[in-house]
């Protein structure tokens, strides 16, 4: 189970490095300004490249093994302002 | 008055002057990234709430999934407003001294270019509809010619009334240069 979700994350992480790549292929293929793409490209290349590797970095943390044996664990949520 | 000589663009011809360049009206740019942005603050809103309400969640297990969560609606929030910005700002019409150029983006993957010449151009409209679009200046402006495209639209760009008057201005000047010759 574990390797089918770490597949299917592999299959997201590369899907969307490679729209990422096509943006960045895009801005700068077809702006009309070479200096206005430049800055726009290192803008979301910059952000886009911090949000992939912080997702990256996150998946690894989570714990599957232990959510899947005690799926409880994610399924119930705190409940707000409680007494205790 | 704005440099156009370092603008480049596919078809460009050898020596062609870009007398202007025409994009979408900002305001336009923006109604389309609206649902993105809205999204985006209710989203950060949500997330900066989430553990205000239920503070259980930072240091339990459910932490680093609802911090992988929170960081893949961000990415793909990102990704979108960015997909969004070229579809609707990589709409751009291109005026030489020779036609008129437009450069229609629609998604990543659709990209139609379609010129007209100055001779073809029968009529020129310009639009304004409705309050925001007559407090900010910005519309359309239709081209009726004789080609194949029958009309061409300048969609949602500033000042159209001074655009229309632009492009008469340079049709009445091939019209004449043309007559002259004959």
């Amino acid at each position: 189970m574990i390797a089918i979700i770490n597949l299917f994350y592999l299959l997201l992480f590369f899907g969307i490095s490679a729209v990422g790549l096509y943006i960045c292929y895009h801005i700068l293929r077809y702006s009309l300004s070479k200096k206005s793409a430049l800055t726009v490209v290192t803008l979301f290349a910059g952000i886009f490249l911090l949000f992939l590797c912080t997702n990256a970095v996150l998946f690894s943390q989570i714990d599957w093994g232990t959510l899947l044996r005690n799926p409880a664990g994610v399924t119930s949520f705190p409940v707000p302002f409680s007494n205790h | 008055m704005n440099d156009f000589s370092r603008i480049s663009f596919q078809g460009k011809r050898e020596g062609e002057r870009v007398l202007a360049v025409y994009h979408r009206h900002w305001f336009d740019v923006l109604t389309h990234l609206f649902l993105s942005l809205f999204l985006s603050v209710l989203l950060l809103g949500g997330f900066m709430l989430i553990p205000m309400l239920f503070p259980g969640i930072i240091g339990s297990q459910n932490a680093p999934i609802f911090f992988f969560l929170e960081n893949s609606f961000l990415l793909f929030l990102w990704v979108t407003l960015f997909l969004i910005w070229i579809d609707v700002s990589f709409d751009v019409w291109i005026i030489t001294e020779e036609r008129i150029v437009n450069i229609e983006q629609k998604g990543l993957f659709t990209r139609r270019v379609s010129e007209l010449r100055f001779h073809t151009i029968q009529d020129v409209t310009s639009e304004v509809n409705g309050v925001l679009p007559s407090i900010l200046n910005y519309g359309d402006v239709l081209v009726q010619t004789a080609g194949e495209n029958p009309r061409f639209i300048f969609r949602n760009i500033p000042n159209p009334i001074e655009v229309k008057d632009r492009i008469m201005q340079l049709a009445e000047h091939v019209f004449h240069n043309e007559s002259s010759l004959k």
